[in-house]
């Protein structure tokens, strides 16, 4: 069975570039363009990672992690926070809130972010 | 004449000298002018007391000085309570209630006139509590309007002193002391008493008033009040050249004509070097305070921009990522043939778009690192590890750029694998970085070197990375230039220094200075090659 990935980005290319990067690396993949709706599609879609971005407008990274860590979940998926804020106040409070990477997008090609997701899931 | 007649006259000259200079030196400021107008009813006051109860007057001067007293006493708190609401700056509606009062004030002066309402008759009679027979009613009437003007203005006073800083609250707090007690003495010994027929302490009036003058003095030597250092010394010069001319006029014969005449002279002489001397000072020193202020504002405003700019280079990094971002990621993907096999006449061009991409993400690092230095944002994870992963990091992530010139990145390491320094990884890391991408950069065909060493100096241990290439080298002038940010090294215009802002080699040394490490470079000349040294404070394994 396909391990399952949800992107919450609300950028317009960057989650269709990992959806195709994901899907060809054998996974699941769906996308949520706000921050809003992201919970609700965690519950219904139940991945076993979710690659969040943190600068989305109204509702940010960090409220939606603070909203999975208050919400009863049949499955608790993995965060892998996937920016471009990345400075140290930004990874630690991401860390704190129970991410289990923090990427800089900029900094990383798509198959190296596949790669890390691979390895966060096979632990 | 009696001694209270003396102390009434001194008071009077003592006042009238003080308002004089006070108006000279402050007509521009409103609150000063009315303490000019203060001082001179104070004097004015004092010589009714002087008329009252000298026993060289004739006694019709007691009726004129009868009036005077409480024309003049009135009219002291009415400008008391113009200045509280003036000083050291108008209140709201500054002027506008102080009038209305005024029109009262005018109306109460011109009811003192007005037979029986103040004064019912004058006596002649031995003592002051039988020559004058007030109307009750009108005398309280009186005493009541002149206590309201004195503590309505020492309330406007004591606000004022809370809501002030600096100099003018010192100002403030001699100003409310000084008028507080002499003010009180005053509407005490001149009014309550002799309005309960007891005048024992009206004669004392004036004497209070000096307490005044005396209690002001202090504040102008001790904290420049009203800028009256130069008041206070041009005050005392006058009396004491005043003395000696007086002295001379008096004079009994020639020889004592010429003594007095001639140290008349020289105090004057002596006097006026002295009021240009505090003169001086005190300009002076108005001067530096303006200049300071000037400074300090300045300063402020400079430190807002610059965290303006900052902010602006950070928030416009942070959306250049972005895009550059899907650039990177769909070039990636398409040299991974993820979107099927291309063309290899494309791999060339599509090769470029990579590396002008890359060099792109590294200028916006630069600039994010650098706005972060700048803001003072910029935090390390402190930790202690093998200085030769860092290097050794370094140099995988080189060594692609290395390769491509056609050379190596070969690190000499004499220390072991398990000699730790105190840091922050990736900081450093990025720090070192830059060195090295500049030593790959500038190389002209041979391996770049990095060396690591120890040194002992003062019985510390510290680690020497040095970092060594056989490129342009640089010119003797131009070392101390390198990490200076947006240094223009070699005489190279910004357009001409490709692949930099200028700004890598300073963010290495405010991170290796902040990691108490020092950074420099040594250049036999242009054409021979280049070394950069990075010095850490050796640590152990935690």
């Amino acid at each position: 069975m396909k391990s399952k990935i949800l992107i919450i980005d609300d950028d317009q290319v960057i989650p269709e570039m990992y959806r195709m990067k994901f899907e060809q690396g054998g996974f699941d993949v769906d996308v949520v363009a706000s921050g809003k709706k992201a919970l609700e599609k965690i519950k219904e879609y139940e991945p076993d990672a979710v690659l969040l971005d943190i600068a989305m407008y109204p509702v940010d990274g960090f409220s939606v992690m603070e909203e999975i860590n208050g919400a009863k979940l049949k499955k608790i998926p993995k965060i892998i926070i996937l920016s471009n804020v990345g400075q140290k106040e930004e990874v630690e409070k991401g860390k704190k809130l129970g991410a289990a990477d923090y990427i800089v997008k900029s900094n990383i090609i798509p198959s190296e972010v596949v790669e890390r997701v691979k390895n966060l899931l096979n632990k | 004449m009696s001694f209270m007649d003396v102390i009434s006259l001194s008071a009077v000259l003592l006042n009238i000298i003080f308002a004089g200079l006070l108006y000279f030196h402050g007509r521009r400021n409103a609150g000063i002018v009315f303490f000019a107008l203060i001082a001179f009813q104070v004097s004015v006051w004092s010589f009714a007391v002087f008329l009252m109860t000298s026993g060289v007057v004739a006694t019709k001067f007691f009726i004129i000085g009868a009036f005077l007293h409480y024309f003049a006493g009135n009219l002291i708190f009415l400008s008391f309570f113009w200045f509280s609401v003036n000083y050291p700056k108008p209140a709201f509606l500054a002027f506008l209630f102080p009038a209305a009062i005024s029109v009262i004030d005018g109306m109460l002066l011109i009811a003192i006139l007005i037979p029986s309402f103040f004064f019912r008759s004058f006596h002649v009679a031995a003592d002051l509590s039988g020559r004058i027979n007030f109307n009750p009613a009108g005398f309280w009437i009186y005493t009541a309007y002149v206590v309201f003007l004195f503590i309505f203005a020492e309330i406007t006073l004591f606000k004022k002193y809370f809501s002030t800083s600096g100099v003018d609250r010192l100002n403030l707090r001699y100003v409310i002391l000084g008028t507080a007690v002499a003010g009180s003495l005053g509407v005490f010994s001149n009014l309550i008493l002799p309005g309960l027929g007891l005048y024992f302490l009206f004669s004392t009036g004036p004497v209070f008033s000096t307490i005044f003058v005396g209690i002001i003095s202090y504040a102008i030597f001790k904290h420049n009040l009203f800028n009256l250092k130069v008041i206070a010394t041009e005050f005392f010069s006058f009396v004491i050249v005043f003395i000696f001319f007086v002295r001379f006029l008096l004079a009994q014969n020639a020889y004592d004509a010429i003594v007095d005449g001639g140290i008349f002279v020289m105090v004057s002489i002596f006097c006026w070097f002295l009021i240009r001397a505090v003169w001086k000072e005190v300009h002076d020193r108005e001067e530096i305070a303006e200049l300071a202020s000037k400074l300090q504002s300045s300063n402020a405003e400079l430190k807002k921009l610059d965290t303006a700019k900052s902010e602006f280079i950070s928030l416009a990094s942070h959306q250049l990522r972005t895009p550059l971002t899907v650039i990177r990621g769909y070039l990636s993907m398409i040299f991974e043939e993820s979107f099927g096999s291309f063309s290899s006449e494309l791999k060339t061009p599509l090769t470029n778009v990579m590396l002008s991409t890359e060099q792109l993400i590294r200028l916006v690092n630069d600039l994010l690192d650098l706005s972060r230095i700048e803001a003072g944002r910029i935090q390390y994870a402190m930790k202690s590890f093998p200085i030769h992963d860092l290097v050794k990091k370094v140099a995988g992530l080189l060594s692609g750029e290395a390769k491509e010139k056609g050379f190596n990145i070969t690190i000499v390491n004499s220390l072991g694998e398990h000699r730790y320094i105190m840091g922050d990884f990736d900081k450093l890391s990025s720090a070192i970085t830059n060195v090295v991408d500049n030593a790959i950069k500038h190389s002209q065909g041979h391996n770049v070197e990095i060396e690591l060493e120890e040194r002992i100096s003062a019985g510390k241990v510290f680690i020497v990375v040095s970092v060594r290439d056989d490129g342009i080298g640089i010119a003797a002038e131009d070392i101390p230039k390198l990490f200076v940010k947006f240094s223009n090294v070699g005489g190279k215009s910004r357009y001409e220094r490709a692949g930099g802002l200028g700004i890598g080699l300073y963010f290495t040394k405010r991170v290796i200075e902040d990691h108490s490490g020092k950074v420099w470079a040594e250049s036999p000349g242009v054409g021979h090659g280049s070394t950069f040294y990075i010095e850490f404070p050796a640590t152990t394994k935690n």
